[in-house]
């Protein structure tokens, strides 16, 4: 009994190195922002306790509602276009065609370049001189004269989830259809038999059994949108006037380009509270996955 | 049997149609990316947008070398990426290897915290971290680097490993014990060469997100010559004013940081989903 917990404590050493990292590079760091959110950091580096002053100026502020629906926007509606893209890619991997392999192997690429690649190439793009899809509009008379997606506060927004959607969808088509693969096919053989057809089997089977792996994965990427600050940083800076800001990259604003250090911790602060719900959500839903063998 | 035949047919049309539909989706930016790098300088500017280049200037290729001074970058992003590496190895095995196949104090709540930390945005501590590194000297130093892409990979490479180390049968395990092998040496002797394909696999994950790492590369480096290739990417489009963007360059610029990652990339593509990254990507 006494050694078994003598091993218990040395094994800890194992695990210690890590622990070690997150205290000092996360858990001590979140101490500290929740400690700044209650102060003003003047530039010369005065610090003055303003308790709340700081989350009801973000609430109180014209920034906030806008950014709070541009983040609703770019984490539900990119969440949605991701998953539905991707279950339709799915689908089709899963018949069989010439070229298959092929194409499930190279359709990682969007997902593979670097962020800051893929922000470049789909500037360019947008580009309303030079871009390749204001040249499609225009050929395709869509448009009727060039306008810039990215410098337009109505467009800029959807201009850069496009991007973002581009990029996770093929990551969230071969998640699903590794658990559409995981449904045993005597499952449909035996809705055969009963006489179901191709629809009645997708609704009342296929969906039935991928979803809790699909509601992870939702999650997951939901997580990841909410936390991408580069790509709307590399496209648009969150702008123009914040029309695409989210969440994060008010933080990022105000900590280095208005030296607003209080302010900005508020912000993280509702973002670290946002995120806790949604990872808690996750790990029930990861314990609630099931197999089918 | 007419009427089936039919339906087979239109399904088979519509297929090929979402098939088409997805390509196009999915390439149309990876194929602009590839003809404009291969653009003479005078055609990337005339309009209409020209699809093709009308004979590929390979040179792009040398030039971007030559002008922008992408190789430093590269440098500067391998040493990154090793760094970090290296110590998300140091820490990252023996933490994966305990959690898999030991007993210690904590153990589901520390399972949990890894889980968690996952899900952390760097963003939202970045004011304390820039503070806190520039306490130690470490801005514009490499260092600063490696430290921030270890902690925020770290959680997602050690659940990786753990579920590497999951493979290892107990059995082994014991009857090393038995042969009289400590628990240190079962693990480098035993554990290290059978969960070798996850290791490997673990090491490219690792350098594609440290590769691709933009936030704390651009936030922590001032100078030229310590800039990763993506901060060095980002800022040719930044400092250069809108008009005058030499975009072939860039171009070229953006196929070379791609390609390593994408050849990476797809030769783990069945981990990505598989097995390995249980637990850890999903």
């Amino acid at each position: 009994m006494k050694r078994d917990n003598i091993i218990k404590t040395t094994n800890l050493l194992y695990v210690l190195p890590m622990l070690i990292f997150f205290g000092v590079f996360i858990l001590s760091p979140i101490i500290q922002v929740f400690e700044n959110s209650f102060l003003q950091i003047k530039a010369n580096g005065d610090v003055e306790f303003i308790q709340f002053d700081n989350y009801i100026k973000f609430f109180n502020s014209k920034d906030a509602s806008m950014v709070l629906k541009n983040t609703f926007i770019w984490v539900f509606v990119g969440v949605a276009a991701k998953i539905l893209i991707g279950l339709l890619m799915a689908l089709v991997l899963y018949n069989n065609f010439v070229g298959k392999r092929v194409l499930t192997g190279v359709m990682l690429i969007p997902y593979a370049m670097p962020a800051a690649v893929s922000c470049v190439v789909w500037r360019l793009m947008y580009h309303p001189t030079f871009g390749h899809i204001t040249q499609l509009l225009l050929d395709l008379n869509i448009l009727e004269r060039p306008m810039s997606f990215l410098g337009n506060p109505a467009t800029s927004l959807l201009a850069v989830l496009i991007v973002n959607v581009w990029a996770v969808a093929p990551f969230c088509a071969l998640n699903i259809l590794a658990s559409l693969y995981s449904i045993p096919t005597y499952i449909y053989e035996a809705a055969s038999i009963d006489g179901a057809g191709h629809l009645r089997k997708f609704f009342h089977i296929t969906i039935h059994l991928i979803f809790t792996d699909v509601r992870t994965l939702a999650l997951l990427i939901g997580i990841w949108a909410f936390n991408s600050f580069d790509v709307i940083y590399m496209m648009t800076t969150g702008g123009p006037a914040n029309s695409s800001s989210i969440l994060v990259n008010l933080v990022y604003q105000n900590a280095f380009e208005f030296n607003n250090r209080g302010y900005a911790s508020a912000i993280s602060i509702i973002c670290f509270i946002i995120l806790s719900i949604f990872s808690v959500l996750y790990v029930r839903s990861k314990n609630k996955e099931v197999s089918f063998e | 049997m007419n009427r089936n035949k039919i339906r087979k047919r239109a399904y088979k049309f519509l297929l090929a149609l979402v098939v088409i539909a997805m390509i196009v989706f999915l390439f149309f930016p990876v194929v602009a990316m590839i003809t404009v790098s291969l653009k003479p300088a005078n055609e990337v500017f005339s309009r209409p947008v020209r699809w093709l280049p009308s004979e590929p200037a390979w040179e792009n290729y040398i030039e971007v070398f030559e002008k922008m001074d992408i190789l430093v970058g590269f440098k500067n992003s391998i040493i990154v990426a090793i760094g970090t590496i290296i110590t998300i190895l140091l820490i990252g095995i023996p933490a994966a290897y305990a959690m898999s196949k030991l007993d210690y104090w904590f153990k589901d709540i520390i399972y949990y915290l890894v889980l968690v930390s996952q899900m952390f945005a760097p963003i939202i501590v970045i004011i304390p971290l820039y503070q806190q590194m520039n306490n130690w000297g470490l801005i514009d130093n490499h260092v600063s680097l490696v430290l921030m892409n270890v902690t925020f990979n770290l959680a997602f490479i050690v659940l990786m490993l753990k579920s590497s180390f999951d493979n290892v049968p107990v059995e082994v395990l014991e009857s090393a014990k038995i042969d009289g092998c400590s628990r240190f040496q079962a693990l480098i002797r035993i554990s290290l060469p059978i969960a070798s394909m996850g290791i490997a696999v673990a090491i490219i994950f690792a350098f594609t997100r440290t590769w691709n790492e933009f936030l704390f590369a651009f936030t922590f480096t001032a100078s030229t010559s310590k800039k990763t290739i993506i901060v060095k990417l980002y800022e040719i489009l930044k400092n250069n004013p809108a008009i005058g963007i030499p975009w072939h360059l860039v171009m070229a610029g953006a196929t070379i940081a791609t390609t390593p990652l994408v050849i990476l990339f797809i030769s783990i593509r069945k981990y990505i989903t598989g097995d390995v990254t249980k637990g850890a990507i999903k």
